[in-house]
């Protein structure tokens, strides 16, 4: 078997956000690849680097905030990170688009949804304002909005917020990318409706044959929608697989204690929800060796001494740590 | 069957969205209106020649033939009230228009690139507001001589700080906001950005201040023509009209109080106004 060409390829990205603080290290060191129409979920508690890893691969994060610190994102064999500001803007919302967490706001209060779906055909596709109009129109009955031509006439206000989403993803798919980045795309949103939202995306997902990358601290998402999971934690990729073999069988501590954090229906009714203990790190001054170490319940004095090697456990199966959960332990 | 009071009044036509205005929004409002109607028409009107003088009819009390009366030199009050009006609206709305313009498009810029090109901008708007309005209006117009376009783009300099500042303010936050980020990752370059997703919400908040300033600017004009610093007579100014009548206040009331009482409902009008488009713009804000 031959692994299919990649469409989007990271590799040992590093992204180092200026703060007062000192440099953060969002993202240090982080490898990917997403193959046409793969759907990879990124998973971690917030403050992991999941959002900034995204808004890197897009160049959306100002050169005045970060330091590229190094790595190189290919997205269909150029160098995106070395890409003129204007050729960037050819590939955003064209190439690559992005949806964000909170539909609320992410649509401009002040115009009509469908003005704001057609400002994306007009700029990418040189569409006509009728073409525009028309198409709009379409692509808000494509993400299931009932009575789409009067409903383009809407200020955002007057939609709910799974109404919102929809809008966003209408935007999003407006000019056929083949990378669609989903940042936490229902965490804001009622839990009927966030069913709605994924299933929405997965449908127009395989409509297109469009490449998904979904961000979201939601292990439940991912096990329905995602091909591969990668977990991050403080700016890495610590464990990266398979959905099913990834969620069966965690190698990672931090993947299994997330695991554990998961309500399931099957355990008995008022039992106590674990938690993992203590924070995430602060990113400006990492612990030295595994990041994970302080909260561990595995750790010994190399983890706290030396960052783990990345291990190849095969079937694409790769994660970081010292003392890896044999499947047995899980 | 009956029901809850809140859920009667969502069922009915919303009749209240559409009740009649005030009678607080609709007597400035018919005022400006006439006041800009009039002033606008001035000429086709079937006036008395506000520039002829009838040395031997000074001073005239209101009449059939001069609804105001008549000046020192015999004209009639009402024609000059109104092309001093018309003088008054046209510096105003010109000074406002020019400030809003540049004033708005440096706080936009300054706002949105933050950084350097804000520091160079809010310095200048500082030096501007560090100067006495009023004086240095004076030094200006009394340098270059008066004149209709220098009094315009004398008022209209001293109001680009403040409405730079408002801009500035508004995209700073709105900059912030998730759909500026959004449409960004739509490939939007900066100027689209600026034009099509910042300055719609802007405009609210600009027009509001804009009509407080159309207000501000006319008494301003009127302190200018007061002192002989507007347009030069014998072109009649509000201002103007009461600085030469004031010594005949005791015989000739109606020639001092034509003018200001024109002034003094036009200023008045366009701060209820403004005042009642802010309040219920605020609201709007609050509701979304």
């Amino acid at each position: 078997m031959t692994a299919p060409v990649p469409l989007l390829s990271i590799r040992d990205l590093r992204s180092y956000l200026r703060t007062p603080q000192g440099l953060v290290r969002a993202v240090d060191g982080v490898s990917l690849d997403l193959a046409p129409g793969q759907t990879l979920g990124l998973v971690g508690e917030s403050g992991c680097g999941k959002s900034v890893l995204a808004r890197s691969i897009l160049g959306l994060v100002p050169d005045s905030l970060m330091v590229k610190a190094g790595g190189e994102i290919r997205f269909e064999g150029r160098d995106l990170r070395h890409l003129q500001e204007h050729e960037m803007r050819s590939v955003r919302g064209r190439q690559i688009a992005m949806i964000f967490q909170d539909p609320m706001t992410s649509l401009n209060p002040v115009k009509r949804v469908g003005g704001q779906i057609e400002q994306a055909l007009r700029l990418h596709l040189r569409f006509t304002a009728r073409q525009a109009r028309e198409r709009a129109v379409e692509l808000l009955g494509s993400v299931g909005i009932p009575s789409p031509r009067q409903r383009a006439e809407n200020y955002p206000h007057e939609m709910s917020g799974g109404m919102r989403q929809r809008v966003m993803i209408a935007i999003a798919l407006a000019c056929d990318p083949k990378v669609l980045i989903a940042d936490e795309p229902t965490t804001a949103l009622d839990v009927t409706v966030q069913a709605q939202i994924l299933d929405l995306l997965q449908e127009q997902q395989e409509k297109r044959g469009m490449a998904l990358i979904l961000i979201t601290h939601n292990l439940g998402v991912v096990a329905g929608m995602a091909d591969e999971v990668a977990v991050m934690y403080a700016g890495r990729i610590v464990e990266h697989g398979a959905t099913g073999d990834l969620l069966a069988a965690p190698r990672m501590p931090y993947t299994a204690a997330l695991l554990r954090s998961v309500p399931r229906i099957a355990d008995p009714v008022h039992s106590r929800l674990e938690a993992i203990g203590g924070r995430p790190p602060i990113l400006v001054d990492p612990p030295a060796g595994c990041r994970f170490a302080p909260r561990c319940t595995r750790a010994d004095e190399v983890c706290r001494r030396e960052p783990p090697e990345k291990r190849d456990a095969g079937t694409g199966r790769r994660f970081v740590c010292w003392h890896p959960l044999e499947a047995a332990d899980a | 069957m009956t029901l809850p009071a809140a859920e009667t009044a969502a069922m009915r036509p919303s009749v209240g969205r559409f009740r009649l205005p005030s009678l607080a929004m609709s007597l400035p409002a018919a005022w400006i209106v006439l006041a800009l109607a009039v002033s606008l028409a001035a000429p086709l009107l079937p006036l008395p020649d506000p520039f002829r003088q009838a040395l031997l009819r000074t001073l005239q009390p209101p009449s059939w033939a001069h609804w105001l009366g008549t000046d020192s030199l015999g004209r009639d009050v009402l024609a000059r009230s109104i092309l001093g009006l018309r003088v008054s609206l046209l510096v105003g709305v010109g000074s406002v228009a020019f400030g809003l313009a540049v004033g708005g498009a440096l706080g936009l810029v300054s706002g949105y690139f933050r950084s350097r090109v804000d520091l160079w901008i809010s310095a200048a708007m500082t030096v501007i507001l560090s100067f006495p309005p009023l004086v240095l209006a004076i030094a200006i117009v009394s340098y270059a001589g008066p004149s209709l376009v220098l009094v315009i783009v004398t008022l209209g300099i001293l109001f680009v700080p403040s409405f730079a500042r408002i801009a500035r303010a508004n995209t700073l936050s709105l900059a912030d906001r998730e759909f500026v980020l959004a449409a960004r990752a739509m490939g939007m370059r900066n100027g689209r950005i600026l034009a099509q997703e910042i300055l719609p919400n802007l405009a609210a908040p600009l027009i509001a201040y804009s009509m407080l300033m159309v207000a501000v600017a006319v008494i301003a004009e009127a302190s200018l023509s007061f002192l002989g610093l507007s347009v030069p007579p014998p072109e009649p100014t509000l201002g103007g009209m009461i600085a030469t009548e004031r010594a005949n206040l005791l015989d000739a009331p109606w020639a001092v109080f034509g003018p200001a009482a024109v002034l003094f409902l036009t200023v008045l009008s366009l701060n209820v106004l403004g005042d009642q488009v802010q309040r219920r713009l605020d609201r709007r804000e609050a509701a979304l």
